[in-house]
């Protein structure tokens, strides 16, 4: 149970695990706002993800995550790729332009379904890659403070924001918990001559079966011991609270926020155009090649 | 030799920032049918250990041979590990946890029909062996989730039990049990021994220790600090250490400091000392 180390926090002291979690968050909500804006000419578009790709490299260096964490969680996602190619490819859409191969007059693969599908799988990397850097350079706790933070606003109109947060916080908590206790299971079941890489269907199931009961009985007994110890010590979501840990603004906020402002601006600002004013084609502009249509 | 550990290595999360090295050159041997104890402070990597005995975590480096089963540090190569576990069965610290059958026998009966038992084989030694943990009729057909903490381990013990494994390795089976259940607990494994079984129990309770085992061993931060018989154990280890001498082997110790013959190597519990005491009486 112990490689499921995707996107898990890594104590480490680089730069980007020093920059407040209000931040981060707000930074990458900026940048996958900038990814998914869509050009009129496909290679710009293309051009621009592979920016970002660099960017995101870079970014991934200096927080010191591992690359390897990310090709193994890339390699669990090959079930999707199969599936939105074959949607793509093989469901007609008018706008495709360009034929790759005809089958008779009224159906046809279309070049433009496999950019389309490839420009989908690129989107998603870059998101996925982007959430790792935030979840493994942020102790989830900051996480929660961070959304309790920008939730605020909300206590207003009565919503109950804290207990939205402590929820979110406690079910962050007890992640690590659950995983320890089902790795107890499982070996305790295995030691019972449970298998449950091999077998047949049934015996698989009833190995499962096997796991999922003991660990639903023991998350329910923890979560009312829980509930006791929290009533025990007087806990009252409705008090006002304060904290062990203050989140503060420093001047890594500042360069961090600049950058992802920068890159937010500057897409936005060559969408803008690119939709009002006049399409670009940035292979043409720098390469001087012209691989649009 | 039951079981023979040469030069094992177990690191937990290997080329992590989270890495850890749980045992580190660990060398030993339990001969057949013996009562053999493991103690150490919490994290000293004993659980570790006996989960690395039944091939639920595959040593880092080093080999372990358990009668004809070889456990080595290459996964694929480990053959028959479902016998082997069969062999060596181990019991779960609070293996009450374990349960999940609607009926008590049926959870019995769930490790013998992964190793191949018929149903109504299973049931017949599934009954058998919740009688020899002291659970009668009435309980066969009850729900596991509402028997007392007590007796759902009994439960998962004897679903241990009954698949009658040649070494039984116990993780703290005595752990938040009353005096009479850990009482209970402890003559069925003292049976278990007396039927010829391997027995190595892994404990924090020193008298414990002292009734039962034969032989111990005692890790420290993964190393092995000490190996042999318990009462040499007890005798030569001083009052400091992690370890605490169980106040009547040291009341046995402060009696023969004094002058008086006693044989510290034969006391095992109150009886053996008041026996030699009444001999030297006599005389």
């Amino acid at each position: 149970m112990n490689n499921v180390t995707f996107g898990r926090y890594s104590p480490l002291n680089t730069f980007t695990h020093k920059v407040d979690p209000r931040n981060k968050i707000l930074i990458l909500i900026l940048l996958m706002v900038s990814i998914f804006l869509q050009f009129h000419v496909w290679s710009t578009t293309l051009l621009l993800s592979g920016v970002f790709l660099i960017l995101l490299i870079c970014l991934m260096l200096i927080s010191k995550v591992n690359f390897l964490d990310l090709f193994k969680s890339l390699k669990s996602m090959w079930f999707l790729v199969i599936f939105l190619l074959v949607i793509y490819v093989f469901i007609p859409n008018p706008t495709y332009k360009f034929v790759c191969y005809r089958f008779n007059d009224h159906y046809a693969i279309y070049w433009d379904s496999f950019y389309q599908s490839g420009y989908i799988i690129l989107r998603l990397i870059l998101m996925i890659s982007l959430t790792m850097v935030l979840t493994s350079t942020t102790k989830p706790m900051d996480l929660t403070y961070a959304f309790e933070w920008y939730m605020t606003p909300l206590k207003v109109i009565r919503f109950p924001v804290h207990e939205i947060a402590m929820t979110l916080s406690i079910a962050l908590r007890f992640i690590p918990t659950l995983l320890d206790e089902t790795d107890r299971i499982m070996k305790a079941q295995a030691s019972r001559g449970v298998d449950f890489n091999r077998g047949g269907l049934f015996k698989r199931f009833k190995a499962v079966i096997s796991l999922i009961i003991p660990l639903f009985v023991s998350a329910i007994q923890r979560s009312e011991e829980l509930s006791d110890a929290m009533e025990a010590r007087g806990y009252n979501p409705r008090e006002k609270r304060t904290r062990y840990r203050k989140l503060t603004f420093s001047w890594r906020d500042i360069i961090a926020l600049l950058f992802g402002l920068a890159i937010f601006g500057g897409i936005l600002y060559l969408f803008i155009y690119d939709h009002n004013v006049e399409e670009i084609d940035l292979f043409m502009q720098i390469f001087g090649i012209n691989v649009g249509f | 030799m039951a079981i023979e550990v040469k030069n094992l290595f177990y690191i937990y999360g290997r080329k992590t920032p989270y890495q850890q090295t749980a045992l580190d050159d660990v060398s030993l041997t339990i001969p057949t049918g013996s009562f053999v104890g493991l103690i150490g402070r919490t994290g000293s990597g004993k659980s570790t250990l006996v989960q690395n005995l039944n091939a639920l975590l595959i040593p880092t480096e080093g080999e372990i041979i358990v009668d004809e089963f070889h456990i080595g540090n290459k996964k694929r190569k480990n053959k028959k590990i479902k016998q082997l576990r069969k062999h060596l069965s181990l019991v779960f610290q609070f293996p009450e946890y374990q349960l999940f059958e609607e009926t008590v026998e049926k959870d019995v009966a769930f490790g013998l029909m992964n190793f191949g038992y018929k149903q109504n084989e299973a049931i017949e030694l599934a009954h058998k062996a919740l009688l020899s943990v002291g659970l009668d009729e009435k309980y066969f057909k009850r729900s596991p989730f509402e028997l007392s903490g007590g007796e759902r381990r009994r439960v998962a013990i004897a679903g241990i039990l009954a698949i009658n494994p040649d070494i039984l390795v116990l993780d703290e089976p005595t752990a938040g049990l009353d005096v009479k259940g850990s009482k209970d607990i402890m003559s069925l494994v003292k049976q278990m021994h007396e039927d010829g079984k391997t027995i190595i129990m892994v404990t924090h309770d020193m008298d414990l220790v002292l009734r039962y085992t034969e032989q111990c061993f005692v890790l420290k931060d993964g190393k092995v600090t000490f190996g042999g018989s318990t009462n040499q154990l007890f005798d030569t280890i001083s009052d400091d250490s992690a370890i605490e001498i169980p106040p009547l082997f040291k009341l046995a110790k402060k009696l023969k400091d004094r002058g008086a013959p006693i044989n510290i190597e034969n006391i095992k519990n109150a009886e053996d000392l008041i026996k030699q005491v009444n001999s030297w009486r006599k005389k």
